[in-house]
């Protein structure tokens, strides 16, 4: 760069390392910056492209290990390490020039702009050593305080590195000299937050990645991920008693898509509703999850993003708590996925998304009008969701199940599978019979039926009326 | 609430945890001004905590919650000192509205294990409010069986341990959500483990609260003191911590002497196991003139018996004994 050269006839426009340093990390989130560097783990699985001993478990035997304290940062994997060439070329480079997109053509790798690395860096400290072992060679790049308050320099030396008796071929990166505020952030756990927050964010956004057979540990300790199943009745149900879920499958302008909506769990009991009312969880399985290549981008959104409380869905509400649903975007050309650059949401004018949109909107509103159909009858339907058998993710969205498939609009690649949903038997309606008592009251009656006065009050309530129907039957 | 009809103060473990609590407060008093502190607990019927404290450090302002009206009244009939006030309210209530310029003492003796997701929020909001030298206690209920009592059934026939650990897990997940801390399984609900998951939950609910006034204004939680006990059916846990300023760990701990206390938990992981014997005035007797120094076998050849049911069980009440001795109570009748 040229930039201090300044032609008396010409503007000086080049860039500085601050702008890189300070400027570009203040749009990024520390969590989102580390977590950059862990889709580079994984971009470092599928450039790898060994076959998969097992097709269900692509990324078994890699692993990423993240640890920090108040003194430094490291990551560190065995998924293959950094190439030579590509380090030499552009992996240093802030940006990745356009040319080099070829490089990963046929790759489904969620990186795109190629600043992850030199962004999480700068985010966290002043001083970092890259080392990367590959097959071929292992090689150090140190990115130092001088070099980074630099404008002249925009190169960094590559060292061999002559003892390469590590076991793993892998990148490792060690970030020291932190900046002030993330040294605190990374205080241990008990005084921080950090290590917690970073485990259920790394377990939400990585849970596809870990399932599919990635290891992560943050500072030893191993992440899991949750399990994201819906509820599915067996095949010897009628069908106005089944619970099932609404499945979308298609391949749009080289992007496949998949799609499950349905109900996670059961419907909330009346007394349950209360409660959850009074205290919102703040974790919830409910809500929409978009994958974009194996890498979670929104999970358990409620929002209008995925469709809630627009074109005839209803906004999110507590009694919707077990509807959950999952979109997953698979391209070999990453630019054709609708993510943002954090790859932490949607591009929601994504023309993929939008179009797929409509039918998540579809199948949401199936399951909020059979709540709401049920509401007030939510015993009897709970005895019919609760026979229902929770399927797992992977068979809802690739499984070879056969089913009564409708194609959409006579295309080939593109089809739906509308659930058989139960309905209330119309001959003998459910009433809601609802009246307040006094706490105390409810209480010496929970005590006199049950000799516990804790019990819920819908439960001593039904349990009165069912005494007395006894009586009045008998 | 369970256990309001259960007397407090005749439960030598309860009562063993709140002496070594008032010794606690003894120690932080050669570092913050204890006598000049507020005081705010849950203090039922007979208010045994407030007596302890006014005796020991003299407080003079005094503040206690309660919800229950016939609770309420009850301890209105009983307030033994001029210098408590009680309030009718929920604790909820009583944080949602608290700003205290006074520095304070807050015990919240929680009691029902149902509710736990609404005390560790409750918890929370209240942390933010602290102040820097402010001390809070906190007991919860340990006994992960009552957060679903009763018998359960699975396939027609009554349910294993394991069976009942999974649906008790799964129902803990469902309650705390995030709160859940990470790292921990079904068999972490014996009544051995739980207590370390919920100091586990307790401590990311409080450094997740806590962490932008950690960040903006330097200051931290340190923990101090954490125990678990149980005298009738339900296993307590109690745990003490203290708002600090970055830095003044040291000198707080060289000027409490706390590095030095036998039974100081300066982090989130380990806890007291209090399970004294009730004991007879003569065993107590028997046991003390062997004390300090004397072996379990000494002690149990001594006595001539065991207490549990085999010599494993006796040996380790013994040895409990052993570390608790000095703040084991005494009762007597008393003839009013």
């Amino acid at each position: 760069m040229t930039n201090k050269k300044i032609n008396s006839e010409r503007a000086a426009a080049g860039p500085t390392k601050r702008f890189f340093i300070d400027m570009l990390t203040r749009d990024i989130d520390l969590m989102d910056a580390i977590l950059d560097l862990l889709d580079n783990c994984v971009d470092g699985v599928q450039r790898t492209r060994k076959p998969p001993t097992d097709a269900t478990k692509p990324y078994a035997g890699y692993w990423a290990k993240i640890s920090f304290g108040t003194d430094r940062f490291s990551i560190e994997d065995n998924c293959g390490g950094i190439p030579f060439d590509l380090a030499r070329r552009y992996a240093f480079m802030m940006g990745r020039p356009k040319e080099e997109d070829e490089a990963d053509a046929d790759i489904p790798t969620v990186g795109m702009y190629g600043i992850g690395m030199k962004r999480a860096i700068f985010k966290m400290g002043r001083n970092a050593i890259v080392k990367s072992y590959t097959k071929e060679r292992a090689f150090s790049v140190s990115i130092t305080p001088k070099w980074m308050s630099d404008d002249s320099d925009w190169e960094l030396d590559i060292e061999n590195i002559r003892d390469s008796r590590r076991p793993n071929l892998g990148t490792e990166i060690v970030v020291t000299q932190l900046n002030t505020g993330i040294a605190q952030r990374f205080a241990e756990s008990g005084v921080s937050s950090f290590g917690k927050d970073l485990y259920n964010l790394v377990s939400h956004h990585f849970s596809f990645i870990i399932r599919k057979g990635f290891r992560v540990f943050i500072n030893d300790e191993e992440i899991f991920a949750r399990q994201f199943s819906l509820l599915w009745s067996e095949d010897d149900r009628p069908k106005d008693e089944r619970i099932e879920p609404y499945l979308y499958r298609s391949v749009k302008d080289g992007v496949e898509i998949s799609m499950a909506v349905g109900f996670h769990s059961q419907m909330l009991t009346d007394d349950e509703l209360d409660e959850e009312q009074k205290t919102k969880r703040s974790r919830e399985d409910a809500g929409w999850t978009i994958i974009c290549n194996d890498r979670v981008v929104v999970y358990n959104d409620k929002t209008r993003l995925t469709g809630w409380g627009e074109a005839g869905v209803p906004s999110y509400h507590s009694q919707f708590i077990g509807i959950a649903g999952v979109v997953v975007f698979r391209s070999n050309d990453a630019w054709k996925l609708p993510v943002t650059t954090t790859k932490r949401g949607v591009d929601t004018s994504s023309d993929v998304f939008l179009y797929i949109k409509d039918y998540m909107r579809d199948g949401l509103k199936r399951f909020t009008n059979h709540t709401n159909t049920w509401k007030g009858n939510v015993e009897a339907e709970r005895q019919i969701s609760g026979r229902a058998k929770p399927v797992q993710m992977e068979d809802l969205l690739f499984g070879e199940k056969t089913l009564d498939w409708t194609n959409v609009q006579n295309r080939i690649d593109e089809k739906k599978y509308v659930p058989s949903l139960a309905v209330p038997k119309e001959h003998d309606p459910v009433k809601i019979i609802r009246f307040g008592k006094s706490l105390s009251e409810i209480k010496d009656v929970a005590y006199y039926l049950f000799e516990d006065e804790d019990v819920a009050p819908g439960d001593v309530g039904k349990a009165c009326f069912d005494a007395y129907l006894k009586k009045a039957r008998s | 609430m369970s256990g309001a009809n259960v007397p407090y103060h005749m439960r030598q473990n309860k009562s063993v945890d709140r002496m070594l609590f008032i010794d606690l407060l003894t120690r932080l008093n050669r570092y913050i001004p204890i006598p000049d502190y507020r005081y705010v607990s849950f203090g039922a019927a007979f208010l045994e905590d407030f007596k302890l404290l006014h005796s020991h450090f003299g407080l003079r302002s005094m503040l206690s919650i309660e919800m229950d009206e016939q609770a309420f009244l009850r301890q209105t009939f009983n307030l033994p000192l001029r210098c408590i006030q009680n309030f009718r309210q929920k604790s909820g209530d009583f944080i949602d509205r608290y700003n205290s310029e006074t520095p304070t003492i807050i015990w919240l003796d929680y009691a029902s294990a149902k509710e736990l997701r609404e005390q560790l929020q409750e918890i929370q909001a209240l942390v933010v409010k602290l102040r820097v030298g402010d001390v809070l206690k906190v007991t919860l209920n340990a006994n992960p069986e009552a957060m679903s009592p009763g018998l359960h059934h699975y396939d027609g026939r009554q349910e294993t341990v394991d069976e009942k650990r999974d649906r008790l897990f799964k129902q803990l997940d469902t309650r705390l959500g995030d709160f859940l801390p990470t790292g921990y399984s079904p068999d972490d609900l014996s009544p051995i483990r739980f207590p370390k998951m919920l100091l586990g939950a307790s401590r990311d609910a409080i450094t997740t609260a806590f962490d932008g006034r950690r960040l903006s204004e330097g200051v931290y939680i340190q923990p101090l003191l954490s125990c678990a006990y149980q005298d009738g059916p339900h296993q307590m846990l109690t745990f003490t911590v203290i708002v600090l300023r970055d830095g003044e760990k040291n000198d707080f701990l060289d000027k409490t002497g706390l590095n030095n206390w036998g039974y100081q938990n300066l982090d989130w992981e380990n806890f007291n196991k209090i399970s004294v014997p009730a004991l007879t005035v003569k065993e107590k007797i028997s046991i003390d003139r062997l004390l300090p120094g004397g072996s379990a076998e000494e002690i149990l050849t001594q006595l001539g018996f065991n207490f549990g049911r085999n010599n494993r069980e006796s040996v380790e009440a013994v040895e409990n004994y052993k570390k608790y001795y000095r703040y084991y109570p005494n009762y007597q009748r008393v003839m009013f």
